[in-house]
């Protein structure tokens, strides 16, 4: 077995401008395939694997996306009251009624406006997302003007903590960033959490 | 005229080796090709805004709507000639899962927005039809022949952002003025929505998406956005007045990471069709070595034997080029029509297949660089002795 190894060894070497051109090919194909791969695969595991299999999602009918539904009160406590609504710890329905909105932020370095969602929640909304953990500060206080942001935007976006992050024209004031949030890594890692 | 007949016969002496060149080198110019042609279709709405229009929105995001009545103030600001609005309305048509039922839908306001964009040729009678209706909507040419409709049509949407079942009459059918514009737009009436809306949800206000002005001089965008503005600041809905281009832009940098990836990998596509090529002209000069010695005995320059290697790989690469911007136009129109919806306008453009072709020739000048230096250096006794 030895010949053979050491005489294609040998012929590689003897031709080895063409070997290199040959390998250089073979690894930029290569490189090309798995980059295009892992980007596709990268946009799927951003958009389909950020939820939780026993969690579901209402929307309107019709609506595609969060960001275009919309629930009345009235329709929203009917789903409150749906005996599939897991009990939270004290017993009441696991549920939480979000408002999704998307803001401009400047992004750091380029200073680019780049879109950040907005994520209003009910006190409920964390303990539905159990892979969201608190890495700085603390949770936000209900009825309070503060935010959590995700590690990802505190880190790619001008966030400073305790000023002025973005303005809602719902409420029009000033937004204090208490604490950045982080998540493992099948929790979507962009998007604001603020108290609705 | 001697030296094309050796290069050419020279070129095809390996038929096989040549053909299979040729084609490795036309599939990556026609992946080179497809790549730009999505780049530049992702680019499309920026190429296609006019240099002398600008666009005012609610300066937190395009989602939140602004006043109806801060149209009085803008059309004040001066240097701004004309002034129109509109809203995204969304909605969905038939299966939402199929691109091709995907088209942009705008409420607009009928008097004054298509005398904005003069891009749009609407036949006067139909806009004529369209203004007196008031559920009458305008289509653009690729929607209408993509469904098949046609002018007294009734389409029925679904709304998302504005719910319940929404119906319009096909009054009119807008062709581009160029194919640089994008023809799958629909647009209706915006007093038809306010009047809806204000039927269906009682309470709910209507007001404007976003405002559309016209410029006197492109020069002076600037201070009109600063003028407006600052206006605005301290309202309710501070605005954001940015040129079209810009605006358009801003939709575009969101997707900036993927057109990024995209580029590399364009890149990566000319050192593919480098490293095909150079493998193929090394082997045939190492081929031939014993010929160039020979050619050098009979007084051959050094230049000839340049001539005959950057001829052939030149000769290759121009071959797989052509093969391949060939095989770019059914592919691009295939992706298209399987995309139907995404991109608005996708087609192959001049620079894309100027681009193309200069990479191949490149790659191809590149290719026989490391060949004919060697074989230049070569000295003749050592050619001879030369044994394959």
């Amino acid at each position: 077995m030895k010949i053979p190894f050491s005489y294609i060894w040998r012929s590689l070497w003897a031709r080895r401008l063409t070997t290199v051109l040959t390998v250089g090919g073979v690894a930029l194909v290569v490189f090309v395939f798995a980059g295009v791969l892992m980007l596709a695969r990268g946009l799927q595991a951003t958009l389909v694997e950020t939820g939780a299999p026993d969690n579901v999602i209402v929307l309107r009918r019709s609506a595609t996306s969060e960001l275009v539904s919309q629930i009345d009160r009235t329709t929203a406590s009917i789903l409150e009251a749906q005996p599939e609504v897991a009990p939270a710890s004290d017993g009441q329905p696991l549920i939480s009624k979000e408002l999704m909105l998307v803001a401009g932020l400047y992004r750091k370095g380029t200073n680019a406006l780049g879109n950040v969602s907005i994520r209003g929640v009910s006190p409920r909304g964390l303990e539905l997302r159990p892979g969201v953990q608190i890495t700085e500060g603390r949770p936000f206080q209900f009825g309070t003007h503060e935010v959590v942001v995700a590690s990802n935007i505190a880190r790619r976006f001008k966030v400073s903590r305790s000023v002025r992050t973005c303005r809602s024209p719902a409420t029009a004031g000033r937004w204090s960033v208490y604490l950045r949030r982080a998540a493992p890594a099948t929790i979507r890692k962009s998007g604001v959490t603020s108290t609705s | 005229m001697s030296i094309f007949k050796i290069v050419l016969r020279n070129a095809f002496r390996h038929r096989l080796r040549t053909a299979l060149t040729i084609l490795g080198i036309a599939t990556a110019v026609m992946a080179f090709g497809l790549i730009r042609t999505v780049v530049t279709a992702w680019n499309a709405g920026v190429e296609a805004s006019a240099a002398n229009r600008m666009i005012t929105r609610h300066r937190v995001s395009i989602i939140f709507p602004v006043p109806l009545t801060d149209r009085e103030q803008i059309a004040r600001v001066p240097g701004v000639t004309a002034l129109s609005w509109a809203n995204w309305f969304g909605g969905v048509y038939g299966d939402p899962n199929d691109f091709k039922n995907f088209w942009p839908r705008f409420a607009v306001d009928a008097e004054t927005y298509f005398g904005l964009y003069p891009e749009f040729i609407i036949p006067p009678d139909q806009l004529e039809a369209f203004r007196k209706e008031r559920s009458a909507c305008i289509l653009g040419r690729k929607v209408a022949t993509d469904h098949g409709f046609k002018l007294g049509d009734v389409i029925t949407l679904e709304g998302d952002i504005y719910p319940g079942p929404w119906q319009f009459v096909v009054r009119g059918i807008y062709t581009g003025r160029d194919p640089a514009v994008d023809e799958t737009q629909m647009f209706f009436h915006w007093d038809y929505l306010y009047e809806q809306v204000k039927q269906r949800e009682p309470g709910r206000v209507t007001e404007a998406g976003f405002f559309v002005m016209r410029v006197e001089r492109p020069d002076d965008m600037s201070l009109v956005a600063a003028a407006i503005d600052t206006m605005f600041t301290n309202s309710r809905a501070p605005t954001k007045t940015e040129s079209e281009r810009e605006f358009q832009q801003s939709f575009v940098s969101m997707s900036n990471a993927i057109i990024t990836a995209l580029k590399v990998v364009s890149l990566v596509i000319i050192g593919i069709i480098l490293l095909v090529l150079a493998n193929t002209i090394l082997m045939a000069a190492r081929e031939r070595t014993r010929e160039y010695a020979v050619l050098k005995t009979l007084g051959f320059q050094a230049r000839h034997i340049a001539g005959f290697i950057i001829g052939e790989s030149l000769l290759i690469a121009l071959c797989g080029g052509l093969l391949g911007l060939a095989l770019t136009f059914p592919v691009v129109r295939a992706f298209g029509m399987a995309l139907r919806g995404f991109f608005p306008i996708i087609r192959v453009e001049p620079t894309t297949i100027a681009l193309a072709l200069c990479a191949a020739l490149l790659a191809g000048l590149a290719a026989a660089a490391l060949p004919t230096l060697r074989a230049i250096r070569t000295p003749i006794v050592a050619g001879l002795r030369m044994i394959g």
